[in-house]
This record gives C-alpha cells, sequence and structure tokens, in this order.
C-alpha cells in the first residue's frame, strides 16, 4: 500500500525519463543484458481448450491451465468444494509468480531508462 | 476518650496557615476541617455599616461586594458571589503571588471551589456550542476529507511498480466486432536463460 501511495510522487520527482509509464508495453529490446538468451513463456493450454472452458477474459493468460485444473476439482466435488481449496492456492500461487514478473519487467525498464541517461550524460560531458 | 484526645493529634496533620491564630484542637473539631468554626462566613450584612466590614474582611472593594441572593436558603451568610473562572483564561503578563495557580494573597476565591479544581479551562467553550459551530465542524470535517479525496484520486494515480498484465492472445474487437481472425499470439519471455535446443552439441 505504501508502495502504491508513493509511486506517483516517485513519477513527478524523476520524470517521465527516468520512471517507466506503467501503463505502457515495455519499450527496450528484450534480449539486452542476457548473454544466454530468454526462455519463451509458455501458456501450455491452446486457444480451444480455453474455449471449450468458456473463461472470460481475464483468466486467459498464462495461468490459465491452473484455473482449469481448478475448474476440473470443482467438477468432480460437490459444494463446498473442500478439495479444491488447495487447487485454487496452487492457482494463487501462479498469479503471484506473474505479478512479480511483472514487477521484474518493471525494474528492468527503469534501470535500463536510468542507464540511458547515464549514458547520456557522458556522452555530452564528452567522457565517451 | 481523654485517651483519643492524646493520639489523634499525631494521627492528623494540622493545616498550615500563614496568619497566627487560636484554632480549637479538641477530637471534636478535629473531625473536619470544613466545619470549622472560625472558618465559617459571617452573618449576612444588613446595614451599610455591616457590609463595608464584610467587603474590608474579604479584600474586596466596597461597589464589588456583593452577596448571594439564595444566602437564606444556602446558608452563605456574608460570603461574595464570585464567578469561577479557569486558570487558562487568566492573564499570563499579570504578575500573581502564586505563579503556578495565577492567585494572589488572600484573594477571595469561589464558594465551592472544589467544583473546579481540575477544570483549568473553567468558563470557555472548547466545543461547537451553538448550532452555526457545530455546522462548521461538520461540514468542515467532511468537506475537507471529500476535497482531500477528490484531490489526491483525481490528480495522482496510485500504481503498483509493475508493468501491465500479459496475455498469450489479444482479442481486438472483443465484444463488438468480433472475428477468429482477430485473435492475436504474444510472445513474452521469462527472466531464465534458454535452454540449448534438441540436437545442438
Amino acid at each position: 500500500m505504501g508502495q502504491a501511495n508513493c509511486a506517483p510522487v516517485r513519477d513527478l520527482w524523476y520524470g517521465p525519463e527516468l520512471r517507466p509509464d506503467w501503463k505502457k508495453e515495455p519499450t527496450f529490446d528484450p534480449f539486452v543484458g542476457f548473454p544466454n538468451g530468454r526462455k519463451i513463456r509458455d501458456p501450455k493450454v491452446t486457444l480451444e481448450e480455453m474455449d471449450a472452458h468458456l473463461l472470460p477474459l481475464r483468466r486467459r493468460d498464462y495461468c490459465a491451465y491452473m484455473y482449469i485444473k481448478f475448474l476440473d476439482c470443482k467438477k468432480d466435488n460437490k459444494w463446498p468444494y473442500l478439495p479444491c481449496d488447495l487447487v485454487f492456492q496452487d492457482f494463487q500461487a501462479c498469479e503471484h509468480e506473474d505479478f512479480v514478473l511483472r514487477m521484474k519487467e518493471y525494474e528492468r525498464e527503469r534501470r535500463l531508462m536510468v542507464r540511458e541517461a547515464r549514458i547520456k550524460s557522458k556522452m555530452a560531458r564528452g567522457e565517451m | 476518650m481523654a485517651a483519643l484526645g492524646r493520639v489523634l493529634p499525631l494521627l492528623v496533620r494540622q493545616p498550615v496557615s500563614v496568619v497566627k491564630r487560636s484554632i480549637s484542637t479538641s477530637p471534636r473539631s478535629l473531625g473536619g476541617v470544613y466545619f470549622e468554626k472560625d472558618f465559617f462566613p459571617g452573618p449576612y450584612p444588613k446595614t451599610e455599616e455591616e457590609r463595608l466590614k464584610a467587603a474590608k474582611k474579604y479584600g474586596m472593594q466596597p461597589e464589588d461586594y456583593k452577596p448571594w441572593e439564595n444566602h437564606d436558603k444556602w446558608g452563605s451568610g456574608d460570603y461574595p458571589e464570585i464567578q469561577p473562572i479557569g486558570e487558562d483564561l487568566k492573564s499570563e503578563y499579570e504578575v500573581w503571588d502564586d505563579k503556578s495557580t495565577k492567585t494572589n494573597f488572600n484573594e477571595p476565591l469561589p464558594m465551592r471551589e472544589y467544583h473546579y479544581t481540575d477544570r483549568f479551562d473553567y468558563g470557555q467553550d472548547l466545543y461547537p456550542s451553538s448550532d452555526k459551530e457545530m455546522r462548521v465542524v461538520f461540514f468542515g470535517m467532511i468537506g475537507t476529507f471529500v476535497l482531500l479525496h477528490y484531490f489526491c484520486n483525481n490528480f495522482f494515480a496510485r500504481h503498483d511498480e509493475a508493468l501491465p498484465k500479459q496475455f498469450p492472445f489479444t482479442y481486438e474487437g472483443h465484444g463488438t466486432y468480433w472475428h477468429k481472425s482477430n485473435i492475436k499470439r504474444n510472445i513474452h519471455y521469462t527472466f531464465e536463460p534458454a535452454e540449448p535446443a534438441e540436437g545442438s552439441e
């Protein structure tokens, strides 16, 4: 809560040159700084499977496979679906990892912007 | 009874008075200083001469001295009518004899002093008492919160320091103009190194 409330203050203090826009996709090349490349994210379910379970739009992300496991558990059990609580916790863990990855992307974007500004100032001073 | 008279003076502390006067120390009088015969007010003054004497006794000017109207019901005698006032409302720039209580020596005190000793701001309304004051405080508080909410939520956007959520498929025209060809597949990367492809040694 404190981070979310301080974020606009930092955005104003540092400006758009040093702080990425949280509504936009990353602008830098995804492979900068990764000498061994980056693994591609695998959704593990196809579009046909997502359509078969009639998933809403917000659930059609990279954790859809966990949500489908939860729906299958609900199908096999009766209300109040007590054995499905642990399955839902696994889905929540996947969503948490997804959010952590988003935070990492933001931080990477921010550091590359700061690096760019640093390089520009060095070029202007004639040190590079 | 006589033994009690010898023991009680040791147990009960006598009140300290600046003016030396003879006070009875019999057991009956030691029960309570409130009923000390010498500390009672005199009879109600009926003539002008008695009024002047009473005013002089209490250390007041004759034009300021005024005994209580209900003296016959309360039994206050010639005790003057003094409005109680809190210590906070007395001036700080006057030279008092006792600085901590802002009183002077032999100052005439209100009759029931014990009623007001724990309120040093007696006589001052610190809370809203009139209708106008109540309305001002109420709407002032609510208006402040409303202004603060409007200012902080309309001019600043609070957000987690994270980029938008990643979806493997985007559906252009979802909800309105929708076709299978509008589905796009996005590629996203994790922060782990790429695994070497099979057969590349």
